[in-house]
């Protein structure tokens, strides 16, 4: 899970990581008001889940009280990447004498947390590691052994940063590493954390993700939750919680048991479909195919006006072939099928829920192969016609 | 199919690494011991599953659960600490608790030294993970998943997780399976089926199949596993089911190039999501692809692997051209048998429902009390004894049981609860109403592995108590000497005895313990199943039972008696010849339309507790002419009734009892004393293996116990 910088603020300030003073603002007078309040100039930045929101024009600093009107004016209620700009952050500015990057994310292959620090930041630090390798220090922490700030000076002096600054920094990891392992963060990234011509070292930029699956051991973090989706099928399928990805030029809509199996699938349609037939959309309706799953799932992919037939590819490996007949039978029941649905049957007792389906608006087949086959050859009709 | 044996197979190959001591263990014992740990619906549904299809699956861990039984025949254990006590060999483990609990259940697992553990959880918080891949490097575990599917091999017959039994074997000659074939090693499960199914619809057989598991961050890698699978000699063809996300697939591949000696076998990969957007979970937390990154996606993954040789397939049927390539054409079995099985098990007509009972097995002239001949235990066991047998299912230790004499013999000194048994009353009533009324029966606690044996066996010293009470025979009773143990006491209460006779009492004990338990059927089972099945006190279930036992079930000794009796005083009364006077009794109840008691079982042609009975009797010399009847009566009645009804064990007891010079009631009384302990032993067995409330047909009851063994002497 995501969360937008303002709130990852607000976390880096409950850890003592200093950030300059800053406020969030949902219309233009709300913001020149929270503007004088802070003294100018302040930066103000549109708070939407997409990076690259000051090449799009959604961070404009103000020098004034009229500025910090118009500018969040023109933010507030700009798209960002298919996102609409609901609030800005408002936040003091500060003079900056050098740019540095810090973050600590896990590394899913060694199953470690990672520490990457660069003297570089303020740009994509993926870039930095391409171009300039030797700018980037990277430490693996030991679980058994914790984080120690002597390991994480060592870390920081390697890849460039100044003493004075290295000791900074290194508590502020310390601090990240806590927070880290408190709120099952799955990346927390400061860039740029700046050094200021006075010497102080901030954070004046935030971005926390936190591991989904963790998320239940702090209710109070769900709250903060905001829609990522912009595809307003996705959102839909999202709030009857099906795991559902909508492809952009595809028509035939796939929906399978087992997140593998439906990759699968796609991968299948494609390479029969001669390029006509191409799938429309990721949708798993996980084990056990129940018929309000099924039917949730029907209706969703439906819901694409893309669509133009749809492929259901479930393997009862335990659950019987003639209970999942029937409850696709129960799905389809006042749903309207526009379009040809074929289901590929195959496991325990299949063909006595083939006979269940035979003589419905479902056409069940045996094999993928012909599932596929079947789809490829009403695309090509169509096309014709 | 005749399986490859266990020490032979990919599952023995796979533990050897992490725990080399296990597989002579394994050679020896001719199989893996396996646990199931967390038994919520899924645990517990897929323990039977995978021991259905031949797994051995040793116990379930449940804390808080430990002496229950799961399909009636897993015993559950509160720690794994608990479980090696009792089986030190447990080589392999699956873990289905919630996400929430899975990492200290996981954690136990490992530091307890299982060398194999499948973790099916999906969503593990991260920073749980790497709790547990720490534990788990230190202790050398093959740990698969989070999110695994879990392993199964098929030569073997053995699986352990959740995938269906849709794998074909490499078949040497019709039936018998060979151990060679191709090591798939997957990230997705359900794909496995589809990959199967491609593979044996041309001939070519899975020896094993991996799930590693779909959750981003997971135990055992393509890294760790490809190697091992090639070092098994009859892996011929590894497949790789990778898909997008992570960089699994591409560290496989730099590992090739770093160090090719590991991968001398050749290798197919089959990799999904060819098709997937950017920066979109599809539905594994591992399978995304993150904008802009060079590994991760369907084309990196493809370039990597093929950079080091290895094929790359993105569909079904260039795996099965790919693999038929590598394999030179090699096949394994007729694809007719496959394709016949797949039939067979898709068209099997649901089972027969049926419940199963570890106690008593019953077939007509067969009664085994947990696998040992109710002959053998008449011959050679004591009370004691086979209370522990029927409630442990095994025989207890010298010391255990001289515990548990100490035990009845305590119960027994506590004064009998003040019941007035009324005129007339069943003396099975008067029996029933005391355990009710028993407050120090009631306060001993049944929980514990031993709780329920400990109260039984205290109920057994306060059943004596009850019926000296009873009887009126409490002075004697109080004037036992010490050494004449539990036995004395039984006599003393039973008969009044002020002296003991050791034979005597022998015999009176051995009347007991034939009377034990017939099975799940009989009314006072029933009665006592039953009541279980709503958890009531220990108290109330027994007394149900008991108070089931009438002249109608349980009480057909005591008439035996009567007309042993009535035979024998005939006989002297006229002088006539035995046999003549027991005609002439057969006549004269005819006439009155009476039955005569003790013969024809409803199961039994020759009730098997007869003969060992009728032998004590003669070996101690307290055979008498009511015993002499007994043997006669039966060919006498099939003269008179025309009707064949051999002698049951009522009926012997009954003619001991009239030998004994006992009153005719005690027949029922002895009968009682002795069922308590079956009672007890289906009442615990309801409790710790079958769900509350659950609906009984009796008639489905089968025998799942241990088979026929010998008792020792």
């Amino acid at each position: 899970m995501k969360i937008q910088e303002h709130r990852a603020r607000e976390i880096f300030r409950q850890y003592g990581i200093p950030v300059p003073d800053s406020e969030v603002a949902v219309t233009a007078s709300d913001a020149r008001d929270v503007s004088n309040r802070i003294g100018y100039p302040v930066v103000i930045k549109a708070q939407v889940l997409v990076g690259g929101r000051g090449k799009a024009g959604g961070v404009k600093i103000a020098n004034n009280s009229d500025e910090a009107f118009s500018k969040a004016g023109e933010i507030i209620g700009m798209d960002i990447k298919g996102l609409k700009v609901e609030k800005v952050l408002i936040a003091k500015a500060v003079d900056i004498a050098k740019e540095y990057y810090i973050g600590i994310t896990v590394d899913r292959d060694r199953k470690q947390h990672v520490v990457i620090v660069s003297p570089a930041g303020g740009i994509n630090i993926e870039e930095v590691a391409e171009k300039t390798p030797e700018k980037i220090g990277k430490m693996w922490i030991d679980p058994a052994y914790g984080l120690h700030p002597y390991e994480l000076r060592n870390v920081l002096f390697g890849a460039g940063f100044e003493p004075d600054v290295a000791v900074k920094a290194a508590g502020i990891l310390m601090k990240l590493y806590k927070a880290v392992l408190d709120l099952d963060m799955s990346l927390v990234e400061i860039n740029p954390l700046v050094l200021t011509p006075t010497g102080e070292v901030l954070a004046i930029d935030a971005k926390i993700n936190f591991d989904d699956s963790g998320i239940y051991r702090h209710p109070s973090l769900k709250e903060l939750k905001e829609s990522e989706d912009t595809d307003p099928i996705e959102i839909e399928a999202h709030s009857r919680g099906l795991t559902y990805v909508r492809l952009t030029d595809g028509n035939v809509g796939i929906i399978g048991n087992g997140a593998g199996l439906v990759m699968a699938t796609m991968d299948e349609v494609k390479r029969a479909g001669k390029g006509i037939a191409k799938p429309a959309n990721f949708l798993d309706i996980g084990g056990g195919a129940q018929a309000s799953m099924v039917k949730n799932a029907l209706e969703v992919v439906l819901m694409d006006p893309n669509v133009k037939s749809v492929l259901i590819n479930v393997f009862g490996g335990i659950t019987r072939g003639d209970e999942v007949a029937k409850g696709l039978l129960l799905a389809i029941e006042g749903i309207e099928l526009k379009v040809p649905v074929v289901i590929r049957l195959a496991g325990t007792n299949w063909r006595e829920g083939k006979k269940i389906l035979e003589g419905s608006r479902l056409i069940p087949v045996e094999t993928l192969e012909e599932a596929c086959n079947v789809i490829t050859n009403w695309m090509m009709e169509k096309s014709n016609v | 199919m005749q399986r490859v044996p266990a020490h032979k197979g990919m599952l023995c190959h796979l533990i050897k690494h992490a725990r080399p001591d296990l597989v002579k263990k394994i050679e020896e014992a001719q199989e893996v011991e396996t646990i199931v740990v967390g038994l919520g619906g899924q645990g517990t549904r897929h323990a039977g599953l995978m021991r259905d299809f031949g797994t051995t699956v040793t116990g379930g861990i449940a804390p808080g659960r430990g002496g229950q039984r799961i399909h009636e025949t897993i015993p559950v254990y509160d720690s794994i600490a608990d479980c090696l006590e009792e089986h030190p060999n447990i080589a392999a483990a699956s873990i289905w608790k919630h996400f929430t609990s899975a990492r200290d259940a996981t954690l136990e697992v490992i530091e307890a030294g299982i060398p194999l553990v499948m973790l099916i959880t999906e969503g593990i918080p991260l920073r749980d993970v790497r709790d547990i891949l720490v534990a788990a490097r230190k202790h050398k575990t093959v740990l698969f998943g989070g999110n695994t599917p879990g392993v199964i091999f098929p030569p073997e017959g053995i699986k352990i997780g959740m995938l269906p039994d849709v794998f074909y074997p490499e078949e040497v000659k019709p039936g018998q399976a060979g151990p060679h074939g191709v090591t798939i090693i997957s990230r997705s499960g359900a794909i496995l089926y589809h990959m199967s199914d491609a593979l044996a619809s041309v001939g070519i057989a899975q020896n094993a199949v991996l799930g590693i598991g779909g959750d981003g961050a997971n135990g055992s890698t393509f890294t760790d596993l490809v190697p091992v699978a090639m070092a098994y000699e009859n892996t011929d063809l590894v497949v790789v089911a990778g898909e997008i996300g992570g960089s699994k697939e591409e560290l496989l591949a730099e590992d090739i190039a770093v160090n090719p000696k590991k991968y001398p076998k050749p290798m197919v990969a089959l990799i999904s999501g060819a098709h997937a957007p950017e920066g979109k979970t599809m539905g594994h937390a591992g399978a995304i692809v993150a904008p802009g990154q060079e590994y991760g996606t369907f084309k990196s993954k493809k370039k990597a692997l093929e950079s080091v040789g290895v094929t790359v397939v993105n569909s079904q049927y260039d795996l099965i051209s790919a693999a038929k390539d590598k394999l030179k054409g090699k096949t394994y079995f007729d694809v007719s048998r496959y394709y016949e099985k797949m039939r067979l098990t898709w068209e099997e007509p649901p089972k027969k429902p049926q419940w199963g009972t570890l106690i008593t097995k019953i077939a007509p002239d067969v009664m085994l009390l947990s696998g040992y001949p109710i002959q053998e235990v008449i011959e050679h066991g004591n009370l004691l004894e086979t209370a522990h047998l029927l409630l442990k299912l095994d025989l207890p230790s010298r010391d255990i049981l001289k515990k548990h004499e100490k035990t009845a013999l305590e119960a027994s000194r506590i004064p009998a609860p003040p019941i007035e048994r009324f005129q007339s009353e069943d003396i099975s009533s008067a029996l029933a109403k005391s355990f009710l009324m028993d407050k120090p029966m009631f306060e001993v606690p049944s929980t514990g592995k031993d709780g329920p044996v400990t109260k039984t066996v205290f109920a057994l010293g306060r059943f004596a108590r009850y019926l000296a009470a009873i009887l009126g025979n409490e002075k004697a009773f109080d004037s036992a000497a010490e050494e004449e143990g539990f036995t004395g006491l039984i006599y003393r209460a039973v008969t009044g005895d002020k002296t003991f006779d050791a034979k005597r009492a022998k015999l009176i004990e051995q009347i007991i313990v034939a009377c034990v338990d017939h099975g799940t059927t009989p009314p006072s089972a029933q009665a006592t199943i039953l009541a279980a099945t709503v958890r009531p006190s220990y108290e109330i279930g027994i007394a149900a039972g008991i108070g089931a036992i009438t002249d109608v079930h349980g009480g057909a000794g005591g008439e035996a008696a009567s007309f042993f009796r009535a035979c024998v005083a005939k006989s002297e009364a006229g002088n006539i010849d035995l046999s003549d006077a027991v005609v002439a009794i057969l006549n004269e109840y005819m006439k009155k339309g009476k039955r005569v008691g003790g013969l024809g079982h409803r199961v039994h042609k020759i009730d098997p507790r007869r003969t060992p009975l009728w032998a004590m009797c003669d070996q101690y010399g307290l055979s008498g002419k009511c015993v002499a009847v007994s043997k006669l009566v039966s060919d006498l009645f099939e003269k008179v009734r025309g009707m064949s009804l051999p002698i049951n064990v009522d009926g012997v007891i009954g003619a001991i009892v009239a030998d004994l010079g006992l009153h005719p009631d005690l027949a029922k009384a002895l009968f009682v004393f002795g069922r308590v302990v079956g009672l007890s032993a289906h009442f615990y067995e309801e409790t710790a293996s079958q769900p509350q409330m659950r609906r009984i047909d009796f008639s489905q009851s089968v025998y799942k116990g241990k088979e026929k063994r010998s008792f020792p002497k």
